[in-house]
């Protein structure tokens, strides 16, 4: 009975070594906020979707895990577009993407998979505000969080989450679904999005953000060659309705531009 | 002697079928859009109404700012749909499809997932975005072409944005056909009021 025991005390201990590794040595670093302007324009500044970056890497394993959270911007590409924002003409976010990998010529890095994981055309949960991990580092401000968030929400995806390879070293997990609520208020401003580096706007009531999209991306170096440069992506599908004659809404779906860091993976900077 | 050529004539002509049947096979999983929509210029003024943006993007990609269009511009689609297996409710979409515009045409091909929604009366809906790519003046650039679409009725209609709200070129947009959404299909697509 008691070697039953210690054994099954071993298969639970081995089983957690397995599971999370990435939890006991891992360490993130906020690698950037981002988000894309209207460009051209000569009346109105603003973004059309926010972006916050964040990854690790081992350098002992190789094996690293960034991860890519994305904001629309719906009021403000609203207003950019003409419209009132009102019960008449509204914008929804019915499709984000995520995009991560190599950012340079080199061609050693492995993206392993994503999560969400799997192609799949029907409903999925997705994970927002994803901070399972036990150490958030912005460089150069230190150790901001050392314990699991307990902000973890999650968003329906109504229709699908597709994983689709954009170059050999470059994934793009896309998420769509109807009226996604990761809407970041205009009051807030880009850098502000992430509540790791500002909690701030998401206990000021009514300026609360209610969700971001998110994904992560696991990947391997073939080499410990550091730095290696890498490109975080994201941009949103925006669906417009507006009401004509009050009987008829007009509607079409637009692209936001990319949100984009370019960083480097430093191995423990 | 009659009556056993005639019934001899008939199971040739049911094998014949039977043979035609199987080697074609009846594909009820994936059915063919085609259509023709000419441009609703009027429509299009009252929907893309910011001229920084859209006149831009019309104008650098067609070579027509808003006010230039006419009703005699259109586009030509035509869009293999294929049901998913895990999902009957999302199909894959691949097509080709040609815009006109004045006396220019610009050649695209789509493909993507569409969602298929049942109204209440049956009738089975289209409506969502197919993203793909179209050469235009200003060369090989994304398009979305958005197909609203009840199956067997004439509500029909094609909003197309071609360029993204981070280009410095504006964003192309036009509308064809006629627009057919109202609160009610609206709240069919979103599973319930707004």
């Amino acid at each position: 009975m008691r070697k039953k025991l210690v054994i099954l005390l071993l298969v639970i201990f081995v089983l957690i070594l397995d599971v999370s590794p990435s939890l006991a040595s891992s360490e993130f670093y906020h690698k950037g906020n981002a988000y894309s302007s209207i460009l051209g324009s000569t009346s109105y500044s603003g973004s059309t979707v926010v972006i916050s970056a964040g990854a690790y890497y081992d350098r002992n394993s190789g094996q690293g895990q960034a991860d890519v959270r994305v904001w629309s911007r719906n009021s403000q590409v609203l207003n950019y577009l003409g419209y009132a924002n009102n019960a008449y003409n509204w914008a929804e976010a019915d499709r984000y993407y995520a995009i991560y990998g190599s950012g340079g010529t080199r061609g050693d890095m492995v993206l392993n998979g994503t999560s969400p994981l799997h192609n799949t055309s029907s409903s999925a949960i997705v994970p927002s505000f994803v901070f399972d991990y036990l150490n958030f580092v912005v460089p150069g401000a230190g150790t901001l969080y050392s314990f699991i968030d307990a902000t973890t929400k999650y968003i329906n995806a109504q229709s699908g989450v597709y994983v689709v390879s954009v170059s050999t070293n470059k994934k793009q997990v896309e998420v769509r679904g109807n009226d996604f609520p990761i809407e970041l208020s205009s009051t807030i401003g880009y850098g502000e999005a992430d509540p790791k580096l500002d909690p701030d706007p998401y206990t000021r009531g009514s300026n609360a953000i209610a969700g971001s999209g998110a994904a992560k991306f696991d990947f391997s170096l073939g080499s410990t060659y550091t730095p290696y440069p890498i490109v975080f992506q994201g941009r949103v599908l925006y669906q417009i309705f507006h009401d004509m004659d009050k009987a008829y809404y007009g509607s079409y779906t637009i692209f936001s531009g990319y949100a984009t860091v370019n960083e480097y993976i430093n191995g423990g900077i | 002697m009659t009556i056993k050529k005639w019934i001899i004539g008939f199971l040739l002509v049911a094998l014949f079928a039977l043979i035609l049947f199987t080697i074609l096979g009846f594909d009820s999983s994936s059915e063919q859009i085609q259509m023709k929509l000419n441009l609703n210029p009027d429509v299009t003024q009252k929907v893309f109404i910011k001229d920084e943006v859209f006149n831009k993007g019309n104008k650098v990609r067609f070579g027509k700012e808003n006010q230039a269009l006419k009703s005699t511009d259109w586009i030509e689609v035509n869009l293999k749909i294929t049901y998913l297996e895990d999902n009957l409710n999302m199909a894959s979409v691949k097509g080709t499809g040609v815009i006109k515009i004045g006396n220019s045409t610009f050649p695209f091909m789509v493909e993507d997932r569409l969602e298929k929604y049942i109204l209440p009366s049956q009738d089975v809906m289209f409506y969502g975005p197919i993203i793909g790519e179209i050469k235009t003046n200003k060369g090989n650039d994304e398009l979305v072409l958005d197909l609203h679409h009840i199956l067997g009725t004439d509500n029909k209609e094609i909003a197309v944005t071609v360029g993204d709200l981070g280009s410095d070129d504006g964003v192309a947009g036009l509308i064809f056909g006629q627009p057919f959404l109202n609160k009610e299909l609206h709240d069919v697509m979103n599973g319930g009021a707004r």
